[in-house]
């Protein structure tokens, strides 16, 4: 029970960070934290059934799960995806404001012609 | 070819011509528009599928469905496609959706082979989620067609579509997470991913199971709803989708809005969580009501739209947590006449903003007098969203009025319709007024501007075709969707003069409202409304407590399934 909590505890700092935090970046990095407590969750989930690596040798030791595993390589490569747009993102505001606060971005954006 | 081999096209068709256009930007001349294979491919990846799926009717048509797996893996472990009537239906509105945006983009022109890249990698995504039939690929699916959804709103590269860009990033990734949370407990309860094999299980599973996969449904309900845009998922839809480029802002309120609402659909119907039903007719109905207020209120023209998209989901989502077959057929047919008359809202209207180059609403004045096509288009489509016969809004409004029934829900949906009247009414009152004073507008040069009149030809004027073609047909059209979507729908529909009577009723009070809106103190008023709970951190803030809410109301109902 205490590794799940430790898992909801990191996906709430994350949340916390993307919530509190104003600037861009940080709430890039704080989607990242999010991201590694879920992965981190299905992980352990996975880990059950058991700790082996699932190679079938035909001896019946329990194995890990191996279907959470393959689903969060998904996982963390669409992650790493919207990561890197997002980062893009702040930076071609960065380019054009100077600014990565996202309170500033939005008032300055508003008073745009 | 059997049907399995033969659906399989659906998304396969838009993933293959999406390669057209990125070997024209490797190996072609550069140029800044996209090239003869781009227009091949939009043209197969849009229209292909449609005619895939003409093909299919008959098998589906009677209560059919196809189940397959991509490349015939073992459906044990491979990605399970099923199409069954609903699916048919939505793919269906989101082919001609998107066909009609990629025409009026290819003749508006601008648009290069990165874009039409995107455009159809969006066209796949949105194709098979709508096919899906496994959490999991549903939620790549979903990702997909997120992150094609983000280039493509900030593709004109404007301050506003970038941050609104971002912000949608953000709510939507986080939300996400709280899908990929549900199905790691659904998947911890059931042992599958199929969501055909998960209801099956979950039939006899034990209670504690059940709590858990209703908690993990309720979950994946929040990812999906930031999609769909209902309140209080709503907060990035209207920047977005109004600082997008038009033929996108077409795209994501005609058709992808739609396609995490039914695949939605596809997971309640079999995975069955009573409390979440409920909660959509609250939330829908609520939705609607805010989102004809708020649009009510706004001074940018695509804003207004946008704001009208949300209020419009509102009115699906109450139909279908009415829960009755008539129920489901007004959402289903809602969904559709929704994605048609927004579409040619959001074209008609932005070819008349960029011909006056403006959004603002109050200098808007005099923007059709060169486009007489986008006149014709917007005054179809504003008159489908206000209900009036016989445009398809009024059939499906009706539908989705009767199905939600008495009760505050159905009162803040006759509230809401005088709303959507009077904020058209405001709309068209200013488009046509004569412009106005001040200094004039910049003038578009002329080939511009015949830009714009062969854009809003091609892609507007088609779906206003259909905006009233569905709406005659509609007592013909409607047994044969009602076979499709709620096969336990015995009514027929007739335009009937109390009903019309009605709507003209309504659409009198709203015009009404209209007028004080526009007067210097409704103007004040609105103004200072408009802008109200903007902000990135309100949009995550709402979406987190929605999640929240939804996630109590389907473990309330699962713990009731243990007692």
């Amino acid at each position: 029970m205490i590794p799940r909590l430790l898992c909801g505890a990191i996906l709430l700092v994350g949340l916390g960070g993307l919530v509190w935090n104003r600037n861009l970046i940080k709430k890039v990095a704080a989607l990242s934290v999010m991201n590694s407590a879920v992965i981190l969750l299905f992980v352990l989930g996975g880990s059950e059934t058991g700790i082996r690596a699932p190679i079938l040798t035909g001896s019946n030791l329990p194995v890990v799960d191996p279907l959470p595993q393959a689903l969060m390589l998904t996982a963390i490569v669409v992650g790493v995806a919207v990561t890197a747009l997002a980062l893009v993102l702040a930076v071609r505001l960065y380019e054009r404001f100077g600014t990565l606060d996202s309170r500033e971005l939005e008032e300055r954006i508003r008073d745009e012609p | 070819m059997s049907p399995e081999r033969l659906a399989l096209w659906i998304p396969l068709l838009p993933l293959l011509a999406a390669a057209l256009p990125l070997l024209e930007k490797a190996f072609g001349p550069s140029r800044r528009e996209g090239g003869p294979a781009g227009d091949l491919a939009a043209l197969v990846g849009s229209a292909g599928p449609l005619a895939v799926l003409v093909l299919l009717y008959p098998e589906i048509a009677g209560g059919g469905i196809v189940r397959f797996t991509l490349g015939d893996w073992n459906p044990g472990i491979g990605i399970l496609y099923r199409l069954d009537g609903p699916a048919w239906f939505a793919s269906a509105l989101t082919s001609v959706v998107c066909l009609c945006s990629g025409l009026y983009a290819r003749a508006r022109g601008g648009y290069s082979s990165t874009f039409w890249f995107l455009f159809l990698l969006c066209i796949w995504s949105l194709q098979s989620a709508l096919l899906a039939a496994d959490f999991f690929h549903l939620f790549v699916c979903l990702e997909l067609m997120a992150l094609t959804s983000y280039i493509l709103i900030a593709y004109k590269r404007g301050s506003a579509a970038l941050f609104a860009s971002f912000d949608y990033l953000t709510v939507s990734t986080a939300a996400i997470l709280f899908y990929l949370f549900g199905l790691h407990l659904v998947y911890g309860a059931t042992g599958t991913l199929s969501v055909e094999e998960c209801a099956r299980i979950l039939g006899s599973a034990g209670p504690r199971d059940r709590t858990y996969a209703a908690l993990g449904t309720a979950l994946m309900a929040g990812g999906l709803g930031v999609r769909t845009a209902f309140l209080p998922f709503h907060g990035w839809l209207p920047e977005a989708h109004a600082s997008a480029p038009h033929p996108v802002s077409a795209l994501l309120s005609g058709a992808m809005i739609k396609v995490s609402f039914f695949a939605q659909w596809r997971i309640l119907a079999l995975v069955e969580v009573p409390g979440l039903r409920e909660g959509f007719l609250w939330l829908g109905a609520a939705g609607a009501f805010v989102g004809a207020v708020f649009a009510l209120c706004q001074s940018d023209a695509k804003r207004l739209l946008a704001w009208h998209s949300v209020s419009q989901v509102g009115y699906v989502l109450a139909a279908f947590g009415s829960g009755s077959p008539a129920g489901l057929l007004a959402a289903g047919l809602h969904a559709a006449a929704h994605g048609f008359f927004k579409s040619l809202l959001f074209l008609t209207v932005g070819g008349a903003a960029d011909a006056a180059g403006t959004r603002d609403v109050y200098r808007l004045g005099g923007a059709f007098r060169d486009i007489p096509g986008a006149a014709l288009g917007f005054l179809a489509g504003a008159l489908s969203i206000a209900a009036l016969p016989p445009f398809n809004g009024a059939v499906t409004k009706d539908l989705v009025l009767y199905a939600v029934g008495g009760g505050p829900p159905g009162f803040l949906l006759l509230a809401t319709s005088a709303g959507t009247a009077a904020s058209f009414s405001k709309l068209g009152i200013l488009l046509f007024s004569p412009p106005g004073p001040g200094p004039a507008p910049a003038q578009v040069p002329a080939g511009e501007l015949r830009r714009i009149r062969s854009a809003v030809r091609r892609g507007a004027l088609p779906l206003a075709a259909l905006c009233l073609g569905t709406g005659l047909a509609a007592p013909v059209l409607l047994p044969a969707a009602a076979g499709l979507l709620a096969p336990g729908y015995a009514g027929t529909f007739a335009f009937t003069l109390p009903a019309a009577g009605k709507s003209l009723g309504i659409t009198a009070v709203g015009f009404v409202l209209a007028l004080g809106v526009l007067s210097p103190r409704g103007r004040t008023l609105a103004h200072r409304l408009e802008r109200l709970g903007d902000g990135s951190g309100v949009a995550l803030t709402l979406a987190l407590m929605g999640i929240a809410l939804l996630a109590v109301l389907g473990g309330w109902t699962g713990r009731e399934a243990l007692g």
